[in-house]
């Protein structure tokens, strides 16, 4: 090994300028003897395509953080979380926001904090097997900050247990075999702990935080604003401002791979993208088109996918000389129809989840009727029937308005069959070695046959069920599997009791 | 014995796990269905099952029908002038 001699005369005599010290910091690869380089970096770690050492020299990013610029910087954000902590981290600052509102909080603080500590792995791996010595410095500092995420939100929501079980679910979620939970850990496991450091670049820091987390990081403060709850607001932007300094690794990576295979950096972007949009759908469609009180709402799910997601990132795409994924037209369409087909199913599937469900009152369809005006009307009906079911019921008589069949779940995102329309569900099936797998959408099906080794042995809630896993009954299911019971299963947000509702004298219980 | 059938209502959000004795005829397979989704859907009126886009006509048994475990079948309203056993179908699933 040597360092070249050019670098190392520019340190003497004289103290270095910020960038050039960066640039001989950061820039510490150097030939290997003792080991050829595909052995310390061996491609199925490092990942493919496997390239030589030069093919990665140009790879930079725009921050380049010293590691004293990481620790200030980082300290200054810590210090501005415990000031908003010690301020508003009691539970009666909880109790003054909207229901719905905290459900959406128990919803994206038990996806966040053990996903990130995921994503620690992830990063440690580049950390280590990344090509270039400045990206593994970049997935180190990616590393802590995935680990401060971690920790953030298990800090800010434990004062709150104590008044509301639901809040376990903030470290319990991963720990559990909720639907959800299955569906997360499907996507996160190979997201974040599987994927090799190229693949984890493209999908998680190009895909996932520059497309997506702006979406929840970005919009949801806004709403976050507009509702008044300080203390989310600004846990989500000191997240918000790492995510934006490691997301940097994924366009770097990708602008060499696709120097060498387009095609590759392609199918992980199509692949991504998919997996990406159903869980953001979920996480981040509910908050912002149901969770959010319909007077606080600024814009809907889909104008913020249309910002943040269509406008700036997929407009980006054609500087790496890559197509928006095949599947274009069908996630337009999802985008009008999928979050609010999986919020009505999991409306009237409350009791698997970890937190209550509010049901969308006329102001609020009006609401979302005047968003979604090519879709919702088809929805409406089930809202109707569901209230007609409430009317017909005692407030509080949560399960007399709840389904009792079993779901049923994609073999590849793991969440609840809802892709489509109501008119026509998207369900689509293939075989692979004898086997029959069940997807709710084209895309979820192309994945899996992309790389069925990688899914095929995966068993969804239903396989499970079928071969004596997990309960059919869904009493059983949810307290002797999923984790749950009655003082965390989800109920309705106001136990049904809202002043719109018919129910008159006589009628309920009827 | 029981087949393990995924169904879809028309007008529904999800599916739903059927579990349909080989013997059910067609119209049962559908009222069963239709009551499982019955908290988000409820409408009157006669239904028929498709099977891999073609309508199965309503006398048909589970097992006429030759429906495997995991088969996808979707229920969708119909006029009552169509009730009757029909090869004409919509759903592809």
């Amino acid at each position: 090994m040597g360092m070249g001699s050019a670098q190392q005369n520019r340190g003497i005599g004289r103290a270095l300028a910020r960038d050039e010290w960066q640039d001989l910091a950061r820039k510490l690869d150097w030939r290997l003897s003792y080991v050829p380089e595909a052995q310390a970096f061996p491609e199925a770690v490092s990942g493919r395509p496997w390239l030589p050492q030069e093919a990665w020299s140009a790879w930079e990013e725009p921050f380049r953080t010293s590691f004293a610029e990481y620790a200030r910087g980082q300290s200054d954000k810590e210090a501005a979380v415990a000031a908003v902590a010690e301020a508003l981290g009691r539970a009666a600052e909880r109790d003054r926001l909207a229901p719905e509102w905290n459900s959406g909080l128990k919803l994206h603080t038990a996806l966040l904090p053990l996903a990130e500590f995921a994503a620690v792995v992830g990063n440690l791996r580049a950390a280590r097997f990344g090509r270039t010595s400045a990206w593994r410095s970049t997935a180190l500092f990616g590393a802590l900050d995935e680990l401060r995420h971690t920790q953030i939100p298990l800090r800010l929501m434990h004062p709150y247990l104590a008044a509301d079980a639901q809040f376990d679910w903030t470290h319990r979620f991963y720990h559990s075999n909720d639907w959800v939970a299955i569906a997360a850990r499907h996507c996160f496991d190979e997201l974040l702990l599987l994927a090799d450091p190229i693949e984890f670049a493209v999908a998680t820091n190009f895909v996932f935080e520059t497309g997506f987390t702006n979406l929840q990081f970005t919009a949801l403060t806004a709403l976050c604003d507009s509702v008044g709850d300080r203390l989310l607001e600004q846990m989500l932007s000191s997240i918000q401002t790492d995510e934006a300094r490691h997301a940097q690794i994924g366009p770097a990576v990708l602008e060499i791979l696709v120097q060498h295979d387009r095609a590759y950096a392609q199918y992980l972007l199509d692949k991504w993208f998919w997996r990406s949009f159903l869980l953001f759908a979920v996480a981040t469609g509910f908050t912002m088109d149901y969770l959010t009180p319909v007077a606080r709402r600024t814009h809907s799910f889909k104008e913020f996918m249309q910002e943040w997601v269509l406008e700036q990132f997929a407009d980006s795409l054609a500087r790496y000389g890559l197509q928006r994924p095949w599947y274009w037209p069908l996630f337009e369409q999802a985008l009008d129809y999928y979050h609010h087909m999986v919020y009505a199913s999991a409306y009237s599937y409350r009791a698997s989840v970890w937190f209550h469900l509010a049901l969308p009152g006329p102001a609020e369809r009006d609401w979302l009727r005047g968003k979604y005006a090519a879709s919702f009307p088809q929805l409406e009906p089930v809202w109707e029937n569901i209230a007609r079911e409430w009317e017909r019921t005692d407030a509080g008589v949560d399960l007399a308005v709840h389904g009792t069949a079993i779901p049923t779940f994609c073999s590849l995102c793991q969440i609840v069959l809802c892709g489509g329309t109501p008119a026509q569900n998207s369900v689509c099936q293939c075989r692979h070695e004898g086997n029959t797998y069940t997807f709710c959408s084209e895309p979820c099906r192309w994945i899996f046959q992309q790389d069925p080794a990688r899914y095929a042995r995966h068993k969804d809630v239903v396989k499970r069920v079928l071969a004596g896993e997990a309960p059919g009954n869904l009493i059983a299911f949810l307290t002797q599997y999923s984790g749950l019971n009655f003082a965390t299963w989800g109920k309705d947000a106001y136990g049904g009791d809202y002043a719109w509702l018919r129910r008159g004298p006589g009628e309920a219980g009827e | 014995m029981l087949t393990p059938l995924y169904g879809f209502l028309e007008g529904d959000t999800m599916g739903l796990l059927i579990l349909a004795h080989e013997d059910w005829s067609m119209v049962r397979l559908a009222e069963q269905l239709r009551a499982s989704a019955r908290v988000r859907v409820a409408y009157e009126g006669p239904l028929a099952v498709f099977h891999d886009g073609r309508r199965l006509p309503t006398h048909y048994s589970v097992r006429d029908a030759g429906l495997a475990a995991l088969d996808c079948v979707s229920v969708r309203r119909v006029s009552g002038a169509e009730h009757a056993p029909s090869a004409s179908g919509a759903g592809d699933v």
